[in-house]
C-alpha cells in the first residue's frame, strides 16, 4: 500500500504560494528529505539554468527521473519517463507525463524548508522537506 | 566471617560434572572487594517516544516539564519509576545526528541503522554486505577495559528475533538493526534472545568438559544443574560463616528458580498448543513482561557472580508490529509508532512506552537496590542507561531523543535530577560523559561527541 501511495507523490496537485522573496533555482537545488504520510523520500535537484533543474526522487529503491522550472517562486516537477504510466494500475490515476498528468508543485518558505501537497489515494495530503544537512563521515 | 586463613579466589566456582556454577561476592572473598567494577547495562527501546513528537512534548510525555530535582513525573512515560526517582538521571533534549542519513540513498533507512548508533554514536556505513563498519559501542569500550577479569567480558541479550541475514532494506546489512553492541567498527556482536542460551553460556563457559551434549543430557533428565554441583557446594558451605553460608544458600536458590522458570516455559511451549510467537525457540516465553524479567533475573545472576559486568538488552525491533495488550493500546507496535501526530494516536504510543519501562526498570532496580555491594547496594555501584537512538517516530528523526541514567556509578551520580541539554546537542556528549564516570578518564571523545556534559 504504501509503495503505491509514494508513487502517488508524483502526482502533486497542492500548490502553496512561495513566501520568500528572490528564491531563484539555487534555493531548491540540493537533496531534500521529504516527509510524507510518515515516511522518507529523497528528491535530488540539479540545477540545468537560471530556471530550469532535473531531478531524482528516490522511492523504496526506485527513482523516478524529473525535471521542471522554476515561475512564481513556485518550482514544477514532472516525470520524464514512460513507466510512470504504470501508475493508474495501483491508484487509478493518471501518471505525471501521460496525458493527464499533474505536477508536483512546491514552494520555499521562509525558514528553508519545502512545501507541497500531495494528492494520494488517501486525497490531497500535505508534506513538507528538509534539505539534507552535509555532514563529514568519520574517517 | 572468614573461617580459613586463605580468602576465597572471586573465581572460585561450584563444580561438578557437566555444570559449573559461578558464585556472589561472599565475605570471604576479602580482596575482590578493592577491585569491583561498576556494573553497566545498556537498554535500548526501539522507535522512539511519543513524548518526542511536537505534541507528546507539550504534554511531557517522555520528559517532565521541569528541570532540576523537582520534577514530575505522573504525566510521563516514566511514572512507575517515581519510587525510584533519587536513582535516575534523566537527559532530555539531545539529539543522535550519527543516525541521520547522510546522502540521498539513506534517506527513508532510519529503521535500518539507528539501532548501530544508539551505543556507538558513530555513522553506519551503508552496506549490505560483509563490510559492515560503524564505530565502537560504549558498553564495549566498558567491556573491554574492565570486564577481562570476568568470564564473560559482556553479554549480548534481546527480546524479539534478530536472526536476518543479508540486507534488511535501503542498502543495509541486517547486522546494523540486529546488533547494539559493537566490539570494533566492523565487529557487531549477535544478541542472544533464548533464555535457555543465556542460562547455558552462564553455567556453561567454565571448565573442561561442559559440553553442548552434556547439556542436552541434563535437560533431557529433567535435572537441576545444582545436582551436578551439590557435593561441592556442601564442602565451600563448611568453610563459610554463618552470613556467607546463608547468602550462597540464597543465591543457588535463586539460580534454581529461574532453572524452573525456563523448564516450565520449555514444558508450556512443547506442550503443543498455539503460541502467540509461533516459530520462536521453546525457550522464549511469549509474553513480553515474563520474558523481560527472566532475562533480568539472568543479569542479576550474572551479576551477583560477577560472570559479567556488562551487559546491553534490546527491547524490541523498529519494525516490529507486536501487539502489547497490557499497555492498553491492541494497536501493533510499529503502526502505533506511525501516530500521524494525530493527539489521541501519540497518547496511545505512550502508553507502549510506559509498559515498556514498567516492564523493564522497576523490576531490574527492585532487585539492585536489595542486593548489596560491599557496604552499598548494587545500584549505587552500577549504570543503567535507557533510551532510544530515535526521536520521533511518525518522523524518523533523532532528535529529542529518550534516554535516561539509573544509578550512581559508585557515587559520581547524585540521582534524582532531569537535565535538560541545549539545542542540538548530541547524545555522544553525555555518553562521553558518562564514560568518564565509568572510569575511563582518558576518553577524550566518543563516537561524534562534541564535548562533554555537565552533571549539575
Amino acid at each position: 500500500m504504501f509503495s503505491r501511495m509514494l508513487l502517488l507523490v508524483v502526482l502533486a496537485t497542492g500548490i502553496a504560494s512561495a513566501q520568500t522573496k528572490g528564491v531563484t533555482v539555487d534555493d531548491f537545488v540540493g537533496t531534500w528529505n521529504i516527509e510524507l504520510m510518515s515516511h522518507q523520500i529523497a528528491l535530488v535537484i540539479e540545477k540545468q539554468d537560471a530556471t530550469k533543474v532535473t531531478a531524482t526522487m528516490m522511492m523504496m529503491g526506485r527513482d523516478v527521473p524529473l525535471k521542471g522550472e522554476i515561475a512564481d517562486k513556485t518550482l514544477t516537477l514532472v516525470g520524464v519517463k514512460s513507466d510512470f504510466d504504470a501508475v493508474p494500475q495501483h491508484g487509478g490515476v493518471a501518471a505525471s507525463n501521460g496525458p493527464n498528468a499533474k505536477p508536483i508543485v512546491m514552494s520555499l518558505l521562509d525558514d528553508g524548508t519545502l512545501s507541497g501537497e500531495m494528492m494520494t489515494n488517501k486525497g490531497p495530503v500535505k508534506w513538507t522537506g528538509e534539505k539534507l544537512k552535509t555532514r563529514k563521515r568519520p574517517q | 566471617m572468614l573461617l580459613t586463613r586463605q580468602p576465597l579466589s572471586r573465581r572460585a566456582v561450584l563444580k561438578g560434572i557437566g555444570a559449573t556454577i559461578a558464585l556472589p561476592l561472599l565475605d570471604a572473598m576479602v580482596s575482590a572487594r578493592q577491585r569491583a567494577g561498576i556494573k553497566l547495562v545498556c537498554i535500548e527501546q526501539v522507535h522512539g517516544a511519543a513524548g518526542s513528537s511536537i505534541f507528546g512534548s507539550q504534554q511531557n510525555l517522555w520528559s517532565p516539564a521541569v528541570t532540576g530535582r523537582d520534577f514530575d513525573l505522573s504525566p510521563t512515560s516514566l511514572r512507575s519509576l517515581e519510587p525510584f526517582r533519587r536513582h535516575i538521571t534523566i537527559v532530555s533534549n539531545t539529539d543522535v545526528p550519527s543516525a541521520d542519513p547522510t546522502d540521498a540513498r539513506e534517506i527513508g533507512g532510519d529503521h535500518y541503522r539507528s539501532s548501530a548508533a544508539y551505543l556507538t554514536q558513530s555513522y553506519p556505513k551503508r552496506t549490505a554486505g560483509a563490510d559492515v563498519e560503524c564505530g565502537v559501542s560504549m558498553d564495549q569500550l566498558h567491556a573491554q577495559r574492565f570486564g577481562q577479569d570476568t568470564p564473560l567480558p559482556s553479554m549480548q541479550l534481546c527480546i524479539e528475533s534478530v536472526d536476518q541475514s543479508g540486507g534488511c532494506g535501503y542498502g543495509y546489512s541486517c547486522v546494523y538493526t540486529d546488533a547494539i553492541s559493537w566490539a570494533a567498527p566492523n565487529k557487531p556482536l549477535p544478541m542472544i534472545r533464548d533464555p535457555r542460551v543465556v542460562f547455558d553460556q552462564m553455567f556453561g563457559v567454565f571448565g573442561a568438559g561442559v559440553t553442548p551434549e552434556e547439556r542436552r543430557a541434563r535437560r533431557k533428565e529433567d535435572l537441576s544443574i545444582l545436582d551436578f554441583v551439590r557435593d561441592s557446594a556442601r564442602r565451600l558451605s563448611g568453610r563459610l560463616g554463618a552470613g556467607d553460608r546463608a547468602r550462597l544458600a540464597d543465591y543457588l536458590d535463586n539460580v534454581r528458580e529461574v532453572e524452573r522458570r525456563i523448564q516450565a516455559v520449555e514444558a508450556r511451549n512443547g506442550a503443543g498448543e498455539p503460541r502467540e510467537l509461533p516459530g520462536a525457540p521453546p525457550g522464549i516465553p511469549d509474553d513480553f513482561a515474563e520474558h523481560v524479567k527472566l532475562m533480568i533475573d539472568l543479569q542479576m545472576i550474572a551479576f551477583r557472580s560477577e560472570i559479567t559486568r556488562v551487559f546491553s538488552f534490546k527491547l524490541g525491533r523498529d519494525t516490529s508490529n507486536r501487539v502489547y495488550p497490557d499497555s492498553g493500546s491492541t494497536g501493533a507496535f510499529h503502526i502505533v509508532s506511525h501516530h500521524s501526530e494525530r493527539p489521541e494516536r501519540v497518547l496511545e504510543f505512550a502508553r507502549i512506552n510506559e509498559y515498556h519501562v514498567r516492564s523493564t526498570l522497576p523490576y531490574l532496580l527492585k532487585q539492585m537496590l536489595s542486593t548489596a555491594d560491599g557496604d552499598k547496594t548494587m545500584l549505587h555501584n552500577a549504570v543503567i542507561i535507557y533510551g532510544s537512538p530515535m526521536g520521533n517516530p511518525n518522523q524518523h528523526n533523532h532528535k529529542r531523543v529518550p534516554f535516561l541514567i539509573v544509578g550512581h556509578a559508585g557515587g559520581v551520580l547524585r540521582g534524582g535530577v532531569h537535565l535538560r541539554a541545549k539545542n542540538a546537542t548530541p547524545l555522544s556528549n553525555v555518553m562521553l560523559s558518562l564514560l568518564h564516570t565509568l572510569g575511563h578518564d582518558d576518553l577524550e571523545s566518543f563516537g561524534d561527541s562534541e564535548g562533554t556534559f555537565s552533571w549539575e
